[in-house]
């Protein structure tokens, strides 16, 4: 099943304010410690990169780890600080990559 | 039922003697694994300390997919990582969640646990300082011997 | 006799707290969850299952088969599939059988797309199903068991009750008669399939109301049905009706 996301991006913010990224995307992050009804190990298939751009600055960048849960779901928050473009990407261990982008406009208080 | 009260009393004296063997020894190895996983992350380097929050359930229905927050303790300045261990997982690094200002320290995620444990959240300083916080989690077993049907 | 009994006892009742026969309760399976797995269903941006329903709504929209046909061309807004999915399975008289959601889709898949139709429990049609029965959500399950599909509901019926597998044990024996106790460190679930295409968490993934009961007849060590065929049908056809009246949930979260 190809990547897909599901993402919850600011759009308007005044600035100073305190904003919220929330993201799920399709995977199922096979751990690779499975085995099947053959006994043959499950190879290890996982998102191991996670990572966001805020109006061209790395605010944020996560490993994944087997330990993370399938269909990964990471939530955090950020402070509006000027406009600027969201970037959030994913990356796979088999080399896959889903990149979202939304736009987010500060003004002034 | 005197026979069965016998019968009980004697498996709880197997039971205590099979926990009085296998409880040390289970959280022995566990403690090995975490100091491992440390190593791994951080050297010689251990956590001093707390000044890091970890917010997760701690009776588990299902160690598929499990709630948690992960945020650092107000103070300046803020931390550059968080990072998540779960000492009983066949890997027990979870996560590392490196973070640069505008971004708050902090962030949500759901997890795996292989069994009941104690999670630890590390934070980790710009100078290299690590603070530390664990939860014991329970986690319960289903109803049904769930690893035998994975295909169904 | 009595040693086979006591041999089978403690197998089939370790863990169960207390047994109340409770025929009839039709309470949903959202009630079994806790705090956090009900704020999980309920979110619905983080409900993994909303996963599907995207895909879903993506397929929904793109042409594709012989036809070059969408499924929006002939059906407009997924919301004029409202309540379809809370009448399944029903019976179709050209085909003189019932048919449950994902029969449905797949034969208008090869009919009016003349497109071939997604392989059961493929993510393919497993997201179609989630978009329709997404749509039904809040509606009461409300099958038609009069008529044509009473024998395969009688069927159904019966082989709810029909002792199966290694463990010799039937649904109602445990969706019925033990419902509520505890199993270990899980609550026996009273078997209602209100919220199916569902993300089931022992799964980590989403499945259909005939994946689970596979996976029921392979925890009591009985022989699965074939898919979609008569058995498999007949039954969902009882269990939506034991389930009637419930509010259509997709897509639920269950352990």
């Amino acid at each position: 099943m190809a990547l897909s996301a599901r993402v919850r991006l600011p759009e308007r913010a005044t600035r100073g304010e305190v904003v919220e990224i929330r993201s799920l995307v399709s995977h199922p992050m096979e751990t690779g410690f499975r085995v099947d009804s053959f006994g043959r190990r499950v190879p290890r298939r996982i998102l191991v990169r996670f990572s966001v751009r805020y109006a061209g600055r790395l605010i944020a960048e996560m490993d994944l780890r087997p330990g993370i849960a399938a269909n990964p779901y990471v939530a955090f928050r950020f402070v509006a600080d000027r406009s600027g473009e969201l970037e959030l990407r994913w990356q796979g261990d088999d080399g896959e990559e889903l990149i979202e982008r939304g736009q987010l406009e500060v003004s002034d208080p | 039922m005197t026979t069965g009260l016998k019968r009980r009393r004697m498996l709880m004296t197997l039971a205590g003697s099979a926990g009085f063997w296998l409880l040390p020894r289970a959280f022995g190895d566990l403690e090995s694994r975490l100091e491992q996983a440390l190593t791994e992350r951080f050297g010689e380097r251990r956590p001093e300390g707390s000044g890091v929050e970890l917010e997760i359930n701690r009776l588990v229905e299902n160690g598929n997919s499990v709630a948690v927050t992960v945020r650092a303790a107000a103070g300046e300045p803020p931390p550059v990582a968080l990072h998540l261990f779960m000492p009983r997982n066949p890997e027990p690094w979870g996560t590392t969640f490196r973070v640069e200002p505008p971004a708050l320290p902090e962030f949500s995620t759901r997890i795996r646990l292989a069994g009941t444990q104690d999670v630890v959240a590390v934070a980790e300083w710009p100078d290299g300082r690590l603070g530390a916080t664990a939860v014991a989690v329970m986690v319960t077993l289903g109803a049904c011997a769930d690893d035998l049907y994975l295909e169904f | 006799m009595i040693r086979s009994v006591v041999m089978l006892l403690p197998l089939l009742l370790a863990g169960i707290a207390h047994a109340e026969p409770s025929s009839d309760a039709r309470v949903s399976g959202y009630h079994g969850l806790g705090d956090e797995l009900r704020a999980l269903q309920d979110d619905d941006f983080a409900n993994p299952g909303m996963l599907w329903v995207d895909r879903g709504l993506r397929a929904w929209e793109t042409p594709a088969g012989a036809e070059g046909r969408s499924c929006r061309d002939c059906h407009g807004n997924p919301e004029s599939l409202r309540g379809l999915a809370a009448r399944l399975p029903r019976w179709n008289a050209e085909m003189e059988r019932l048919e449950d959601l994902d029969g449905l889709l797949r034969s208008c898949i090869s009919e009016r797309q003349r497109a071939a139709p997604p392989e059961f429990e493929s993510d393919a049609l497993l997201a179609l199903a989630t978009l329709v029965a997404h749509q039904s959500r809040g509606l009461p399950l409300a099958v038609d068991v009069d008529g044509p599909a009473r024998a395969a509901f009688e069927a159904g019926r019966a082989s709810f009750q029909r002792r199966r597998g290694q463990l010799d044990l039937s649904c109602a024996d445990c969706h019925d008669r033990y419902a509520g106790a505890r199993l270990r460190g899980e609550t026996i679930s009273a078997g209602m399939i209100n919220g199916f295409p569902l993300y089931r968490l022992t799964w980590e993934t989403l499945g259909s109301r005939q994946r689970m009961i596979r996976w029921c007849n392979q925890a009591v060590r009985a022989e699965p049905f074939e898919p979609d065929s008569a058995d498999a049908l007949a039954l969902e056809l009882y269990l939506a009706w034991r389930a009637r009246g419930l509010a259509l949930e997709s897509p639920a979260i269950r352990r």
